[in-house]
């Protein structure tokens, strides 16, 4: 049962510089259905729109950035509902209720000049009454034992706290509140291996334990080989192939997806990393038909004029690509 | 402990160190310059037509010398100098002789540091709140509205306002007094009566001077909060569903203000240099028009005792602000 999907979504960066309109196709035509207490993974190289992707499926569409095309749609109490119709206040009343974000660049995500503790506050306080708010106050404390965070941090200011300290307190007031869904855009990356651990730990427990939806957006795949349990690779605005983590990691379809798998490190391996051949596509002027074919080895006529559909191939395995399907996205 | 090691002792020094080196320039640079002021002054006599005779020029000579402190080799003078400075002693005017120097300046300092201390702070802060609200609202039309006129305000001279609301108020309405610091006639006192008085006559200097403060100010915060909303933490608490209210003024504001509080400190020391054309065309007796009837009689003494004071006023703001900004920014006060 899918709680969140998104049709044909299209947004693009419309940029004017100096009188002359660039066009950035960020999100480009992108389904997916994300099913109710799953952990699903983001993947691809950086630059290919995954952060775009996550803030239009949670709605915060600000210029430059604008919905093109197709929708979003959470399922609450049964129905879906397209958050591109909500009034302003019922979206912002959904989130941290129903649907939390956290976005990419962490190390500066809460007020400065401001406790933690105070920041939980205006985040949750936004979205209860007040009554609520003081019975709120002991579960906060019992909340972050619960955690294993010291409740001496909600105290601190966030320059007091390391990187790892922090994103965990941040995956708490993102959680705090039990919502349904948590997108988590890149929340290990600037963190050392320890405190990634750390970080990723904490999120699975939470999940294990409240049952929510996780969307989890990163470029390392061993984050995703630990924690996800279907993969999601984009690449150029587009996701080219989805399939459960075993099935990718086993069995990757896409050219590109096998590259990506094969510069995993491996245990005991000392071979260099193989890194995708080529330079990534400018997203403002992307390459005709197949995005991925002046840097596929396998590229045939048919890769230059036509776009592969998004098509499933092997049980729950979808991959766009000539290699397995000759059907043409229109 | 820590804070008073690491923070406050630092700032003390460098407070008195920056006292210390801008008080040895202003005994340096007049010494620099081929102008004798104690043969200008002779010469100002003789060219008068007055006849002295080589032995009056001789004693006339010896007193000037003393009274601009140039007796005695550099190094004397430059003690003396320093010992006069700290009991604030710089000697007699000229243009005023003999009434001294710093009889002066407390006449005036009064008058400049109540007008601008005003003005300089009420249109910083409502020029920051202003800008600040513009930033935030930038999609808005009034927001741009607002922008523009203080767009089109700024580069008019702030004198040209002083004259604008003269003739406004002063002459066609006549509600406001035209020129100097309180009315004719009245002693100045504590009484609500005349502080009602200096009120209205500070009324009209005070807003041809804050219209120019808030669109300058306004338009720097409207810069900073630009860049303040582009933070994560902003982008982070937006998605968290933060009241607008708690956003703008805890977020936004909050946080775009510390980069304000260091030119506060700066616009507030340098009062002590007064605001010329504003008082010369209010009649205000303040120290800018001393400062000007200073340089115009070639009075070195009150030239330097002016710079003396402003170099302490910029310093001692700077530290005032400098102590009272870990209030504001949590990351210097725990370190
Ligand atoms: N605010 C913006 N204005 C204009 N272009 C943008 C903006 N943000 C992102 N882009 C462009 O949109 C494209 C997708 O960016 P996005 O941040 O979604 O990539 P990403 O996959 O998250 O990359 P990374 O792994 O580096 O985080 C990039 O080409 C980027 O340059
Ligand atoms: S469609 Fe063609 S170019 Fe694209 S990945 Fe498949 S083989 Fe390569
Ligand atoms: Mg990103």
């Amino acid at each position: 049962m899918p709680i969140l999907k998104s049709e044909n979504l299209k947004s693009f960066y419309i940029l004017d510089i100096y009188g002359k309109k660039h066009v950035i196709q960020a999100v480009n035509g992108v389904s997916l259905e994300v099913e109710e207490s799953e952990i699903y993974g983001i993947a691809g190289e950086s630059g290919c729109g995954k952060s775009t992707l996550v803030r239009v499926l949670y709605g915060m569409i600000e210029p430059p950035l604008s919905l093109i095309d197709g929708n979003v749609f959470y399922k609450r109490n049964g129905e879906f509902i397209s958050i591109f119709t909500l009034p302003e206040e019922e979206l912002r009343k959904l989130r941290w209720e129903f649907i939390s974000y956290i976005p990419q660049g962490s190390m500066n995500i809460l007020n400065p000049v401001i406790k933690i503790i105070d920041s939980f506050w205006d985040f949750i306080g936004a979205h209860i009454s007040k009554d609520e708010k003081e019975k709120m106050e002991h579960s906060l404390f019992e909340f972050f034992k619960m955690l294993g965070l010291p409740s001496k941090t909600l105290y601190a200011y966030p320059h007091q706290l390391s990187g790892g300290m922090r994103q965990r307190v941040i995956v708490a007031l993102a959680t705090f509140l039990n919502p349904k869904i948590i997108i988590a855009d890149e929340p290990t990356t600037a963190l050392d291996v320890v405190a990634q651990r750390g970080v990723i730990q904490l999120l699975k427990s939470i999940q294990s334990f409240l049952n929510n939806t996780i969307i989890l957006v990163t470029h390392d795949m061993g984050v995703h080989a630990t924690i996800s349990d279907r993969i999601g690779i984009m690449y150029a605005g587009n996701i080219i192939e989805e399939a459960k983590t075993e099935e990718i990691y086993e069995d990757p379809l896409h050219p590109y997806t096998q590259y990506l798998i094969k510069s995993l490190p491996k245990i005991g391996d000392k071979s260099y990393k193989v890194s995708v051949p080529g330079t990534p596509p400018s997203l403002a002027n992307p390459p005709s038909g197949c995005k991925f074919h002046p840097r596929c080895n396998y590229a045939m006529e048919e890769c230059k004029l036509y776009v592969p559909k998004f098509v499933e191939v092997k049980p729950k395995h979808k991959v766009a690509c000539f290699l397995y399907s000759k059907e043409v996205d229109s | 402990m820590n804070f008073v090691r690491r923070y406050l002792i630092p700032r003390l020094i460098s407070y008195f160190l920056v006292i210390f080196v801008g008080i040895t320039i202003v005994f340096i640079v007049p010494r620099l310059s081929p102008i004798d002021p104690v043969q200008q002054m002779i010469n100002t006599i003789t060219t008068m037509g007055t006849y002295m005779d080589p032995q009056a020029i001789e004693k006339l000579t010896e007193t000037l010398k003393d009274l601009y402190g140039l007796r005695g080799s550099l190094w004397q003078q430059y003690l003396n100098f320093l010992g006069r400075f700290i009991k604030g002693d710089f000697g007699p005017s000229f243009f005023r002789f003999p009434v001294p120097v710093s009889k002066l300046i407390a006449d005036s300092l009064p008058w400049t540091v109540g007008l601008l201390s005003v003005s300089t702070f009420l249109s910083w802060l409502i020029g920051n709140i202003l800008g600040g609200i513009c930033g935030f609202f930038y999609q808005k039309k009034w927001a741009r509205f607002l922008e523009n006129t203080a767009m089109v305000i700024r580069p008019i001279p702030y004198y040209i306002f002083a004259l604008i609301l003269l003739l406004i108020f002063g002459y066609f309405l006549k509600i406001l007094p035209i020129a100097g610091g309180f009315s004719i006639g009245t002693t100045p006192s504590f009484s609500l009566r005349f502080i009602a008085d200096l009120v209205k006559y500070a009324l009209l200097p005070l807003l041809s001077m804050m219209t120019l403060g808030i669109a300058v100010t306004l338009q720097s915060m409207r810069l900073i909060v630009q860049n303040i909303l582009r933070e994560d933490f902003i982008v982070f608490a937006k998605a968290g569903g933060v009241k607008n209210r708690t956003l703008l003024f805890k977020y936004v504001i909050r946080n775009a203000m510390l980069p304000q509080i260091t030119g506060l400190a700066l616009s507030m020391g340098q009062i002590f240099g007064g605001a010329l054309i504003t008082e010369i065309v209010f009649s205000y007796p303040g120290m800018g028009t001393l400062l000007y009837n200073a340089i115009n009689t070639g009075d070195y003494n009150l030239i330097m005792g002016i710079t003396a004071i402003s170099i302490v006023g910029i310093a001692t703001f700077i530290l005032i602000i400098d102590l009272l900004y870990p209030l504001f920014d949590p990351r210097i006060r725990y370190r």
